[in-house]
């Protein structure tokens, strides 16, 4: 829980991760010195498994965000906005967020009151009646254009072993990568660990270190849909385990060894099935690696991109435990 | 004493936070508490025995628990009238036991595109408090328990402040400085319950005081956001303190809107009118109490009122709790 807690204290909306990537850096120096950010932003440690040309896996996660970019400076304190990332309109009236201007502005989005929409007007979820109301007459000396707001609603826990925070997609995959790390005593391979960027504008920075560390397994690890009221049969139950991804554009071998593996360890988890594109970095990394084998863990978390994601802390720990395993039980094909 | 009192919890109905809170802040008075729930301060008149009755409303907006469904899921109803737009993906805590939770609806990705376009239905809402079924949640929730917004007082911008209960707090905090003076005139100083569901207090409060006359202190509707045009601004931040000639539920007695204007010009204190004859007070029940009770209305302009977070000005505030000051010290002059 104090690993989450850290891990979603800090912004990082897509395109300005750098403060949330300086908390990641810190947290990974923990297991290793050899770090490297490279041009886009993302984060890369190595840990060595001191084994002549041993195989090289990288397992990375996101860490980018979703949030709002600050498209007009109106009258009265008022700036209108556009979401960064695939948003609920649903989620914003009323929401509390931070204007990251010169300085950090508190704001709260503002909707149109239901009695004044016209009719044949949209009802309330069309962001050309919302803007971000700041109080400051004079806003446009401290907000420009361009500027990001972050999303307010923080960390809390839940009963037992649940949580809720803004930001789970995609910190609880790093706190999968960071607990895996933990738990690895004599890896069997080269770990690459990496924070990418951008994965909510359409897995960016994935690419990069796919092409950059040339893996030759990697295993994403992000968030997928958790059961709720009213979800669809396409979720996930929370606590019952991570779920591992069967999908054409992953390696099936692998994805079945790690099945196997869980299976051996007594690791609870669940299948994923996607037919095509998974819609995460792990897409990202088999068309940019040359010959690596991918594999997609994720956690189930309710409410996704949403403020108030929810998840099982189990379900990390458990993850983490699958990776934690891989590493140190190596690859039987090599 | 508004971050106090606004991050307090009295659900309408479920009044008992805010009334000990209240109660502990009396700064003199004989106090009662009556049997719906209203606290009434009785402080003797040094020279007259006729009575005035001055009225915030102790209650909020929020919601109660009407079922736990089998995955542990919490269905509720609103208690007062709450705009479904603004509670989605709001935290929440639930019942004394201040029980985290979170209104949540299911991921975007899974909406159908007819749903991505709706604001949500409330019927199909539910608090997810982290239970895995229904008798986990059961331990932790009753049916019954009240569900209020959490949210954090703060002041912000230029000169707003922000947190839930606005509508009425600023009245309980403006009447709580008017209990620290003496008056000529019986004042009665009434924390009433249950304005948001139909001002259900306030009528017995003034049944059983009968006074001359009565100031009910509001938190009332601005619209001045954007996206709306000035002539449907209702009231508008900055602009001072709301004398409301009418509203959905009365017509304030003539005589205290001009005296309150009056007092207000003399004192060089900034007040406006309610442009628009929407929402109702407890003002509503008051003046129609008994043979009738002249009845007047002074109150705090706040935009996203009965949502998650109000917005209102500290001069506004300021301006509204001089006025009534001033009112009632001046009050023998119009009994």
């Amino acid at each position: 829980m104090e690993l989450l807690k850290k891990l979603t204290e800090v912004r990082g909306v897509s395109g300005h991760e750098s403060a949330a990537s300086a908390v990641f850096k810190e947290l990974l120096s923990e297991y290793t010195d050899d770090i490297k950010t490279d041009a886009p932003g993302n984060i890369t440690g190595k840990i060595s498994s001191g084994i002549e040309n041993a195989k090289k896996l990288l397992i990375e996660a996101h860490i980018d965000e979703l949030g709002l970019m600050i498209t007009g400076i109106e009258e009265r304190g008022f700036l209108t906005f556009t979401p960064i990332g695939g948003t609920d309109m649903k989620i914003l009236p009323g929401c509390e967020v931070t204007v990251h201007g010169k300085k950090d502005i508190y704001g709260i989005v503002g909707a149109k009151p239901p009695h004044l929409i016209k009719d044949g007007e949209d009802k309330g979820l069309n962001i050309n009646i919302m803007a971000i109301d700041t109080g400051i007459e004079n806003i446009s000396e401290v907000v420009s254009v361009g500027d990001i707001a972050t999303y307010n609603a923080g960390f809390e826990r839940l009963s037992g072993d649940f949580a809720v925070d803004r930001a789970f997609d995609d910190r609880a995959g790093l706190a999968v990568l960071l607990k895996a790390l933990s738990m690895i005593k004599n890896p069997k391979m080269d770990i690459y660990v990496s924070a990418t960027v951008g994965e909510e504008l359409g897995t960016r920075g994935a690419r990069c270190v796919a092409y950059d560390v040339n893996p030759d397994y990697s295993i994403s690890v992000d968030v997928t849909f958790g059961t709720s009221e009213g979800s669809s049969d396409k979720s996930f139950e929370l606590s019952k385990g991570p779920t591992i991804c069967i999908s054409p554009s992953l390696s099936f071998d692998f994805t079945k060894q790690l099945m196997a593996l869980a299976k051996e360890k007594e690791i609870p988890y669940q299948t994923e099935t996607e037919g095509g594109n998974t819609g995460t970095n792990a897409w990202a990394v088999a068309r940019n690696a040359d010959n690596c084998r991918c594999a997609l863990v994720s956690v189930p978390i309710r409410y996704m991109h949403s403020t108030c994601e929810v998840l099982n802390i189990k379900d990390i720990e458990n993850a983490a435990k699958l990776i934690a395993a891989f590493c140190e039980e190596g690859v039987l094909d090599a | 004493m508004l971050k106090l009192l606004t991050e307090t919890d009295g659900v309408s109905g479920f009044c008992s936070p805010i009334r000990k809170v209240i109660l502990d802040n009396i700064p003199s008075g004989v106090v009662t508490v009556d049997a719906l729930g209203n606290i009434i301060v009785y402080k003797k008149g040094s020279s007259s025995d006729k009575k005035v009755m001055f009225c915030a409303h102790m209650d909020e907006v929020g919601f109660m628990v009407t079922d736990i469904n089998d995955k542990g899921y919490i269905k509720f109803t609103s208690c007062g009238g709450i705009d479904p737009r603004v509670i989605v993906s709001k935290r929440v805590r639930i019942g004394d036991n201040k029980v985290p939770g979170v209104i949540a609806v299911k991921a975007v990705h899974l909406q159908s595109g007819d749903e991505r376009k709706k604001a949500a239905d409330e019927e199909k809402l539910a608090v997810d408090i982290g239970a895995s079924n229904k008798e986990e949640a059961e331990k932790l929730v009753s049916v019954g328990d009240y569900i209020a917004f959490d949210t954090e007082f703060s002041y912000f911008g230029d000169d707003s402040m922000k947190g839930k209960a606005f509508d009425d707090r600023v009245g309980c905090a403006c009447l709580l400085k008017m209990l620290e003076k003496d008056y000529p005139y019986d004042f009665y100083g009434v924390f009433s319950t249950c304005e948001e569901i139909g001002g259900i207090g306030a009528r017995a409060a003034a049944a059983k005081i009968k006074p001359e006359m009565a100031l009910v202190l509001e938190g009332t509707t601005a619209s001045d956001v954007y996206g709306c045009e000035e002539r449907d601004f209702v009231t508008k931040l900055g602009n001072g303190v709301c004398i409301p000639v009418r509203d959905r539920s009365m017509i304030a007695n003539r005589k205290m809107v001009e005296f309150l204007k009056k007092c207000a010009s003399e004192a060089n204190i900034k007040w406006q009118y309610k442009y628009a004859a929407t929402g109702g007070t407890d003002g509503g029940s008051i003046h129609i109490t008994g043979e009738g009770i002249p009845t007047a209305i002074l109150a705090l302009p706040c935009r996203y009122i009965h949502s998650p977070v109000s917005v209102a000005s500290t001069g506004d505030y300021e301006a509204m709790v001089k006025l009534s000051l001033i009112f009632a010290e001046r009050a023998m002059e119009i009994i």
